[in-house]
């Protein structure tokens, strides 16, 4: 029987791990209540928040978008970082970590698969939002929003394998650090308001840190980039959508390569302290 | 060499060597049998030791809690040649788990060293993952959402197995365990029992060069447990190749399938052999019962003179019709001498049986207690 | 095979007897108070305290910042009433998420990652109680937060509170039916957790989030559309934060409007469409609301928790 190694290897491995993803998001359509309908739910309120502040038409806008987006962040938080733990628990990652494909290549294949997962909702969310609300969108630089878009998906996803090897080591803690982390970053990411606002709503001397700290997260300049070519002249950016793109690219390349050598320290940490198949802690 | 392991459990430091010289030649005595066969598995001193966290209450008595640490596994030495059966017996928390993940890579050890095919668990881990697999027993893995055959395709991946290669082996797979009508079901739709069967197949599919199957029986039906091994057995003669490592806590099971069995407590190997050197540690005469008829004093006489018999107790029964009688023999060729003296008196055999110890004898002897923990056994025996 | 005696109807049948089982209230208070205490040990035992009072108040707190940067940058400041209704809202709805999820949670934490759930349902525990206890644990820490939150808010955020205005007698008695009506919800979520696969994981944050909505907790329900705006006055939710607020404003929250946008000048309610209710009438509608809840949601968890055990769902495993 021939074994591929290699990239061969790491691309079945990926291809593997990402088809329960997408199977399960054609198989279990609680999905579309649960993923869709409530999101938007919560989405509304935000935007009858702002038409009880009487607040400019756009914001409305800024609100579904940043709906939208939440879907990635959620899904890179519960379905890449903090999914060893739950493969832990199901005894699953011990046979992923015994496998001779790399953990990267699993993780890849769940980053992609969670990717067409949250595109399905986050695409509904966006169209149904859109429809509701009355949003326009100019889509006179549709291309270089994609390009954003997709610059920024490398990037959190990116993210999401440099967590998903820290929580590798924790038991419990992983579960409440995903939560903990779920609204913090909604604020400092500006999910529901314009990111240069928050900048410039804290003294002079946090400005530096909070800038740094929200810029770590992908989606926070790449929310701010897309409402800047989404929303042309509705908005103050942090910086120039093209200096927002190169920082999340080299955020990319960061997050990937940490990601790989985290991983491979913190696989050894965890059988070195048996964490790999610890379960209920 | 002969071994006298009636106080194997005493705790001397005498006894754990005597112990361990009888590991040492026993591996001797399998070298010897195995000769020219590679090595599959060997551990040279493996240590694991374990932290325990200071509980919670000890951290307000005291400032600084002394750590505690646990032995999992004491200088272990093991050798399994390819095409073996090996099988591990231990009580729980012997150490048998800590042992096939150490080999499996899963974890690593505190010293020594340990190869699988002649590589390094630690240093080469990735390179004994692509000759490896393991089943535990009593895991239900896998996604619910995926179909057997979903999951066990994904599985196959992780190996890098083509995918033509892949189906012809779940086919394959599910047919021996008997859930070909299952490929299509919902893995979230199948009994316990099934689960396992498919954590089974999971395993072969992949067609590893040395498989770890920890009580893959676990909570199996009799005629699935069977099943499953039988294909253990047939898997290894039509793969002389492959070897496969075992543990169980079904004395029976491991008395039939394995080819050498290593009894661990504490982390120690107390004893490394066939299941049948093993029991003669216990037992080196054979004894046989046999009940007669048409028994008198002159059969009794011939029968104590016959070859190869050390001693014969003739206890007439309650009826007064036959006799029982014990006999404790040099060899168990012996029995021949017996029956043609019997014969030659027209001495009538009603019944005659072996009595030898089983493996849970063996077992008892060595640890102090049976799989249940029970320590009066090892008391009353 | 039916013997001659059942055929023929003389067999009196298996002998029974009646049960003597007179440990109702002692099983119950038993049960909440064992289930109290699991609850705060599967809550809390993963960290020392300061991490986990910091792990609690993080996510709520961000939440109450989000929603002060959405006012700052609209608002700039003024309609500090507005304010005041936002982030006292926020703060209160904590407990509703709290309350809500936590029942709900302890369902399917209980059934799918601790696999104990068959244990406490075959065991002489009685299952209400011990899903109240347990979530006693979210509760309290929902109360922990509100407070911290209304504590931040004033000394850092710039919400007026003024001490002497508080209608505590108010405070009290809306609170106590307010829990009485959460809880009742809260019992009919877990009862509808026991029927649904683990994807429902999130129901409790779930219906949180749809209450958001229609409670007015972020803005007043007059913003609604017409057809949710009934629907956010037909619920529990909206009366008991209304009440809360006015309560701890020391009266119905207003602000002085200018006369533009089709408003008249002059101090108008934040809500009108609740201002014209008085607080007689707001206990009556809370109290009526706490009896309905309490018996449909004791009735209705009988009834799902009998259509779990048709179905096989106490023990079934739903994870994919």
């Amino acid at each position: 029987m021939r074994k591929s190694v290699g990239l061969e290897l790491f691309l079945r491995g990926a291809v593997a791990r990402g088809y329960p993803r997408v199977i399960g998001a054609h198989r279990e359509l609680s999905w579309l209540f649960f993923d869709i309908v409530i999101p938007l739910i919560s989405t509304s309120a935000f935007v009858f928040l702002y038409k009880a502040l009487n607040a400019p038409a756009a914001y409305v806008g800024f609100v579904v978008l940043g709906g939208a987006m939440a879907t990635y962040w959620l899904n890179v938080l519960w379905m890449m970082a903090s999914q060893l733990y739950w493969d832990k628990q199901a005894g699953l990652l011990e046979i992923y970590i015994m496998a001779p494909t790399s953990l990267m290549s699993i993780l890849l294949g769940m980053g992609v698969g969670g990717l067409y997962m949250s595109t399905l909702r986050a695409g509904a969310i966006a169209v149904v939002g859109s429809l509701l609300f009355n949003v326009q969108f100019d889509a006179s630089q549709w291309g270089f929003a994609l390009l954003v878009f997709l610059v920024t998906m490398v990037a959190l996803y990116g993210l999401g394998m440099l967590l998903s090897s820290a929580f590798l080591m924790w038991g419990r803690e992983a579960w409440q650090v995903s939560l903990a982390l779920q609204e913090p970053v909604f604020f400092l990411s500006g999910q529901n308001f314009p990111l240069s606002r928050l900048f410039n709503s804290v003294p002079a001397l946090m400005q530096g840190a909070v800038t740094f700290v929200s810029a770590a997260v992908p989606v926070s300049l790449g929310l701010d980039a897309m409402r800047q070519l989404l929303f042309p002249g509705q908005i103050v950016g942090v910086f120039d959508p093209w200096v927002e793109l190169g920082i999340m690219a080299a955020l990319g390349v960061i997050f990937v390569t940490a990601a790989y050598l985290m991983l491979k320290r913190m696989e050894w940490l965890a059988k070195v302290e048996a964490r790999l198949s610890l379960r209920w802690q | 060499m002969s071994v006298n392991i009636d106080n194997a459990n005493a705790g001397s430091t005498v006894a754990d060597q005597a112990l361990e010289e009888a590991v040492r030649v026993a591996n001797a005595d399998a070298a010897l049998r195995y000769a020219g066969r590679p090595l599959a598995i060997q551990t040279e001193n493996l240590t694991r030791l374990y932290k325990i966290r200071a509980e919670k209450k000890d951290k307000k008595k005291n400032d600084s809690p002394p750590a505690r640490t646990m032995i999992a596994l004491d200088g272990v030495n093991v050798e399994v040649y390819q095409g073996e059966l090996f099988g591990l017996l231990g009580p729980n928390g012997a150490g048998k788990t800590t042992l096939i993940k150490i080999l499996t890579t899963l974890l690593a050890p505190s010293g020594g060293t340990a190869l699988v095919d002649g590589l390094d668990v630690v240093k080469q881990a990735q390179d004994v993952r692509r000759l490896i697999n393991m089943v535990s027993g009593g895991e239900t893995s896998g996604y619910g959402i995926l179909t057997v055959h979903e999951n066990l395709w994904m599985f196959s991946q992780f190996y890098g197995i083509t995918w033509r290669d892949a189906n012809a082996r779940i086919d394959e797979m599910l047919r021996i365990v008997e859930l070909e009508d299952k490929r299509n079901a919902l893995v979230s739709s199948l009994s316990t029992g099934q689960r396992q069967r498919m954590n089974f197949c999971r395993g072969f599919i992949t067609d590893p060069k040395v498989m770890f199957l920890d009580e893959p029986t676990l909570g199996l039906d009799v005629h699935a447990a069977r099943i499953v091994r039988n294909f253990t057995r047939s898997w290894l003669s039509e793969n002389p190749d492959r070897t496969l490592l075992l543990t169980t806590h079904y004395m029976a099971e491991a008395d039939e399938l394995c080819d050498r069995i290593a009894i661990i407590d504490h982390g120690k190997v107390l004893a490394c052999d066939t299941p049948a050197n093993l029991k003669h540690l216990l037992q080196k005469q054979p004894t046989f019962d046999i009940s007669a008829a048409g028994i008198t004093d002159k059969t009794v006489a011939a029968l104590e003179a016959a070859p190869g018999v050390v001693r014969v107790i003739a206890t007439p029964d309650e009826g007064g019709i036959s006799h029982n009688l014990k006999f404790i023999l040099e060899d168990e060729s012996a029995i021949g001498s017996v029956v043609s003296t019997l014969a030659a008196h027209n001495g009538r055999i009603l019944t005659l049986q072996k009595n030898e110890p089983t493996l849970e004898d063996v077992f008892i002897k060595l640890v102090g207690r049976s799989l249940t923990g029970d320590a009066s056994e090892a008391a009353a025996s | 095979m039916l013997d001659a005696a059942t055929k023929n109807g003389t067999n009196p049948g298996p002998t029974r007897r009646e049960s003597t089982d007179k440990t109702f209230w002692t099983d119950n208070i038993r049960t909440f108070r064992i289930a109290a205490r699991l609850g705060w040990q599967v809550e809390g035992n993963w960290a020392d305290p300061f991490v986990f009072f910091i792990f609690t108040i993080l996510r709520p707190l961000a939440t109450a910042l989000i929603l002060v940067l959405m006012y700052t940058v609209i608002a700039g400041g003024q309609k500090p009433q507005f304010f005041n209704y936002l982030y006292l809202s926020n703060a209160l709805f904590v407990l509703v998420i709290q309350t809500m999820s936590g029942l709900a949670w302890t369902v399917l934490d209980d059934r799918e990652n601790y696999k104990m759930l068959k244990y406490i349902f075959t065991s002489p525990a009685r299952q209400i109680s011990y899903f109240m206890g347990r979530a006693v644990a979210k509760i309290s820490l929902g109360l922990l937060t509100m407070a911290v939150l209304l504590l931040v808010g004033v000394l850092f955020l710039g919400l007026q509170i003024d001490i002497a205005k508080i209608e505590w007698g108010w405070v009290a008695i809306y609170f106590v039916l307010g829990m009485i009506t959460l809880v009742s919800l809260g019992l009919i979520l877990a009862g509808i957790a026991l029927v649904i696969a683990r994807n429902g994981a999130a129901i409790g944050e779930v219906v949180a989030g749809c209450l958001l909505l229609f409670s007015g907790a972020y803005f007043p329900v007059d913003v609604l559309p017409p057809v949710i705006r009934e629907i956010s006055l037909g619920m529990p939710i909206t009366y008991w934060l209304e009440g809360m607020r006015r309560a701890i404003n020391g009266g119905t929250l207003t602000y002085v409007a200018d006369g533009s946008s089709g408003t008249v000048a002059g101090v108008q309610p934040i809500s009108p469409a609740l201002a014209g209710i008085d607080n007689w009438q707001l206990l009556a509608i809370m109290g009526l609301s706490a009896v309905v809840c309490s018996v449909v949601s004791y009735f209705f968890y009988q009834w799902v928790e009998n259509q779990a055990k048709e179905r096989g769902m106490i023990d079934r495993l739903t994870g994919y």
